[in-house]
């Protein structure tokens, strides 16, 4: 366990380090995840305001809130892309990484730790910007932004471990692309990433309310803008540690799995 | 004449290449039909609680929907792997082979490929267009398709214009990826009218990527919204970034030293 943690803060010490090298790249990758918030925020306060002020429990300026806190939860959420590992298997960089005394999970999650810390030193002046251009209107609630801290960290868990449990099957297969392309637009409107799943239909909201991903993106950012009651919260907290336990045996079904399978390219 | 040769011979070579990886047509409709059903879907959620999106009705932003979509098919055939090509080159010294050629440099980089399949898009933006013409009472007049056509040119060539000259700056700054990426993120703005956005988003969207010219304008013309200062800006701001670019790849050409010097 020592020498686990000792390898995750290894490797996130080492992606800090070298990606102020690519200082550029950072920029660009905010400038992506900004562009896509402020075209909700455009969009769902223009229908805010043509609808007398409120849509699903939003008024103009909560959803103003809304979408400008999403780039930090999303910030803190994003993990390992599928693309990425299928790449590293073709180009046969996975023998080096299991050669290593330690699961490449471990290192994966020290390197996307490091990134996230980084980008936060750059997202939250763009945040300000945001709070100056669109005059959002936030209260503080100081029990939910300290809950907001575990539940961001099993947030993260859980869709990196599910996306690692996912990208892992690109072992068996190279074309595995179409099925992260479902798999991406079914999280696009049941995670609250286009709008608040309060907006959705109730059909879309009942069908939310079985799949995984409003843990990993709803949850913490309703916490964090204090919309929750402490029930609700516990509620959460709950969902999130069922959710995570399933990850993590289909985690650990499909490695071992392809592990067996895996020929290593030139070997 | 010997222009328009040249670039059909290219485009046939590449279409024959692209022919034999067929499979690759299915995986290509799959996706395009997701990314589509998913700016519908998102569409569907915006009108369930409003008529219109100021001043536009569902199936005038379904006109947006179906420009996004075919705009973005010819940039992914035509445009993205010619100036994808261009900066390889630069990295790896095999531009120089184009270069020694007897034809217009800027022609040959950017008719060298061409991707088939991403047609795909092209012909289901085509599709969701028609349609949403056709439900909003569809009489529309040569006339108007004529101007249609002239408009979506212009946001083409504009297009073109800024890929190339980002592509040109890969003889000074080699690594530039970064600058492509921004393009594309940035070009999401295009799903909605840039009338939606904020006064200074909106000039960011028509000047630094000319999202209003090549998605925007082209809708308003179907929708009976385009005003003639839209119509000459489109064709001045064409106009003058062909230009520019041009004149920019000549002095990049003229920097650049190859990869063996």
């Amino acid at each position: 366990m020592r020498q686990l943690v000792n390898a995750l803060i290894a490797q996130t010490k080492i992606t800090i380090l070298a990606s102020f090298q690519y200082r550029v790249q950072e920029g660009i990758q905010l400038l992506g995840l900004l562009t896509e918030s402020v075209i909700y925020l455009v969009v769902w306060t223009t229908i805010a305001r043509a609808s007398g002020g409120e849509v699903g429990g939003f008024t103009v300026g909560e959803f103003a809130s809304y979408f400008i806190a999403w780039t930090f939860v999303r910030n803190a959420t994003t993990g390992w892309s599928p693309w990425g590992m299928e790449w590293r298997i073709r180009r046969g960089e996975f023998n080096a990484l299991l050669l290593r005394p330690v699961h490449p999970y471990w290192t994966d999650m020290g390197d996307m730790l490091g990134g996230k810390a980084i980008q936060t030193i750059t997202l939250v002046p763009t945040m300000a910007l945001l709070v100056w251009a669109f005059r959002p209107e936030f209260t503080p609630v100081p029990w939910s932004l300290l809950a907001l801290v575990p539940a961001l960290l099993l947030a993260f868990l859980l869709r990196y471990t599910l996306m690692y449990a996912l990208a892992v099957t690109a072992f068996w297969t190279t074309r595995v692309t179409a099925l992260f392309e479902v798999w991406y637009a079914v999280e696009f409107f049941t995670s609250g990433r286009v709008a608040p799943l309060s907006v959705l239909p109730a059909w879309a909201q009942s069908i939310a309310g079985v799949l995984p991903f409003q843990w990993m993106f709803y949850f913490p950012l309703e916490l964090l803008l204090g919309r929750l009651t402490q029930q609700q919260a516990l509620q959460g907290f709950l969902m999130q540690a069922l959710w995570l336990v399933g990850v993590i045996v289909l985690m650990r079904v499909v490695w071992r799995a392809a592990i067996r399978q895996y020929g290593a390219v030139g070997g | 004449m010997h222009v328009l040769r040249v670039g059909w011979t290219y485009l046939r070579l590449s279409a024959l290449n692209e022919l034999q990886y067929r499979a690759n047509l299915v995986v290509q409709f799959f996706t395009s039909i997701l990314a589509l059903a998913n700016g519908v879907a998102g569409l569907a959620l915006v009108f369930l609680h409003t008529e219109s999106l100021q001043g536009w009705g569902p199936m005038e932003l379904l006109v947006v929907v179906g420009v996004y979509t075919l705009i973005g098919g010819l940039i992914r055939a035509f445009i993205q792997p010619n100036m994808w090509r261009i900066m390889d080159g630069v990295q790896e010294g095999t531009l120089d082979y184009t270069l020694t050629k007897p034809a217009d440099s800027q022609l040959l980089v950017s008719v060298t490929e061409f991707q088939l399949w991403k047609l795909v898009d092209v012909l289901l933006g085509t599709g969701v267009l028609v349609f949403a013409v056709l439900k909003l009472g569809g009489t529309i007049g040569v006339a108007q398709a004529g101007l249609f056509a002239l408009v979506l040119l212009c946001g083409g060539l504009i297009l073109y214009s800024l890929w190339l000259a980002v592509a040109t700056a890969s003889f000074w700054v080699v690594r530039i990826w970064s600058l492509f990426e921004m393009f594309e993120s940035m070009y999401q703005a295009g799903r909605w009218p840039v009338g939606i956005y904020p006064e200074w988003l909106r000039l960011a969207l028509t000047f630094i990527v000319p999202v209003a010219f090549a998605v925007t304008a082209p809708a308003e013309a179907l929708t009976a919204r385009l005003t003639p200062q839209t119509l000459v800006l489109a064709l001045a701001v064409a106009a003058g970034s062909l230009t520019a670019s041009r004149l920019f790849w000549k002095v990049g050409l003229r920097h650049y030293s190859g990869a063996s010097a």
